[in-house]
């Protein structure tokens, strides 16, 4: 699905610096991303361990601030969040679920109970409606009165993404959801995600290092030393997908890392704008001895 | 005196046939109040088997199990539920904090549960901090908080409904040295200043040496 620029962004975050100082070294965990994500879209993040994501899902989840950039959610700049609004923020616009399900379900409460907890605490009415409702939506309600215990890894996850919907958040983050279930279990988590974002409407962003992932979501963005480098956008029915290379605001892009390492491209390539295209050579400077 | 959790013969068998695994064989145990078993044993000995069949989040093949005076192996699940949220509190390896809850609402989580009112719960809740050194961090999220920052919720939030038993599941396991001390040292003076039976697996020789029995789960079965 292509993004017209008429929809609102929900997350909309760009050239986000963070850098970290520590005993006389500096790391740029992030250098320069971009990332826009439309209302009611949902998109996976994917990158390998070091990449920045993880640096990423601590500003998204509002407990890290970036060094530079924009960065706003659901209406709320991340950049300059009180404590207050913080709050406010985890609570009522942003949903979580995490890789541990002992994190995100209480394992002495039933499901029902561990959805209804987060709408005790946010004063909600018809909690045990609503639960009944989101619990139905995930196809869990035959389990509502099981403990996390009696139920198997990805209903555990299905009953966390209820837990995080809660309370009618405008975006779902989930952080490697599927990282501790098999293949079978992670593609029915998977799925429950989309389910919830075709049904509520809630955008959802799902960041993990499972590549798989791709298979069930509109835009895969990946990410890479810090910024997002390539995407795959897939047809709303998922038969075709394109793949897409992100150029930031001033101009720079990063060419997959086979394309580099197939064409033998080192330093400098040879640009040449053409009608409608640029075309991407290798080349070495000073008539040097030029592989084919 | 008498003990508050009492254990006869309880078996836990998983699977069927030749493959079956005993999570625990024939295991008695009295627990007294005040008093703090340790129970150690390699991973996959049963430990969290134990903690899980005496908290009533699973009930054993055979055996009886009595915590203060109520026979809960035969009790219907509706009995149980008064049972957990009174008389026991949990304390998880990894926490078990609700990311999307502050430190100050995680431990007011089973006052909700009890039906407590208002008042009483912010007072209890703050009396709890205090007690555990978080006063200051009550509205800070998990995810803002040191692993002992954490565990210390942790144990305010099992303690919050005052209960008579405190079930621990290797609660330094994921803290390093001197966190790990610090919060074995709060489990054990809580236990003793309020009268509660602990049961406490762990790992940990430190946690051995300042309790009143320590049991060893091999195999599925105890030795005192």
């Amino acid at each position: 699905m292509t993004t017209t620029t008429a929809q609102r962004n929900v997350i909309d975050c760009a050239d986000l610096v963070r850098i970290y100082r520590g005993d006389g070294v500096e790391v740029q965990a992030l250098q320069g991303l971009t990332l826009r994500v439309a209302e009611g879209d949902i998109v996976a993040m994917v990158g390998a361990s070091g990449s920045g994501k993880s640096t990423l899902l601590g500003i998204l989840s509002g407990l890290d601030r970036p060094s530079a950039g924009r960065a706003t959610v659901a209406g709320f700049d991340l950049t300059a969040l009180s404590s207050g609004r913080r709050l406010e923020y985890r609570r009522n616009a942003v949903g979580f679920v995490w890789q541990q399900t002992e994190r995100n379900l209480l394992p002495y409460l039933t499901a029902r109970e561990n959805v209804e907890l987060p709408m005790l605490f946010a004063g909600r009415a018809e909690r045990e409606k609503r639960a009944g409702e989101l619990l139905r939506l995930l196809e869990v309600d035959a389990h509502a009165d099981r403990r996390p215990g009696q139920l198997s890894g990805g209903e555990q996850q299905r009953v966390a993404i209820a837990v995080a919907l809660a309370n009618g958040p405008q975006v779902l983050l989930a952080d490697e959801p599927t990282g501790e279930l098999d293949e079978a279990m992670s593609a029915e988590v998977l799925e429950a995600i989309r389910a919830v974002n075709e049904q509520l409407g809630v955008t959802a962003l799902i960041v993990t290092h499972d590549p798989a992932v791709s298979e069930h979501v509109h835009r895969t963005v990946q990410i890479r030393d810090g910024r997002t480098s390539t995407e795959v956008h897939r047809d709303t029915d998922r038969t075709g997908a394109e793949t897409f290379t992100v150029i930031d605001s001033v101009g720079r892009l990063q060419l997959p890392t086979d394309y580099v390492h197939r064409l033998g491209i080192r330093e400098l390539v040879r640009l040449t704008l053409e009608d409608d295209h640029v075309r991407v050579q290798p080349g070495e400077a000073r008539g040097s001895e030029k592989k084919k | 005196m008498t003990s508050i959790v009492s254990a006869r013969g309880v078996t836990r068998v998983f699977g069927i046939g030749p493959s079956a695994v005993a999570g625990c064989r024939d295991i008695d145990l009295d627990v007294a109040p005040g008093e703090l078993l340790v129970v150690r044993g390699p991973s996959g000995a049963g430990k969290t088997t134990l903690l899980t069949l005496l908290g009533t989040l699973d009930r054993p093949d055979l055996g009886t199990i009595v915590i203060d005076g109520t026979e809960t192996t035969g009790a219907p699940e509706s009995d149980l539920v008064g049972i957990r949220r009174r008389l026991l509190g949990f304390v998880f390896q990894r926490t078990g904090l609700l990311p999307g809850l502050t430190a100050a609402e995680n431990v007011e989580v089973p006052l909700r549960l009890i039906g407590m009112a208002r008042e009483e719960r912010t007072a209890r809740v703050a009396g709890l901090l205090d007690r555990v050194g978080l006063t200051e961090h009550a509205r800070q999220h998990p995810d803002e908080l040191s692993g002992g920052q954490q565990q210390r919720v942790g144990i305010a939030r099992a303690l919050a409904a005052e209960p008579r038993v405190l079930l621990a599941d290797e609660p330094t396991g994921q803290l390093d040295g001197g966190t790990a001390a610090a919060v074995m040292d709060l489990v054990v003076e809580l236990i003793h200043e309020r009268g509660m039976a602990g049961i406490v697996t762990t790992h940990d020789p430190a946690f051995m040496e300042r309790a009143d029995r320590v049991a060893q789960l091999h195999d599925g079965r105890l030795t005192e």
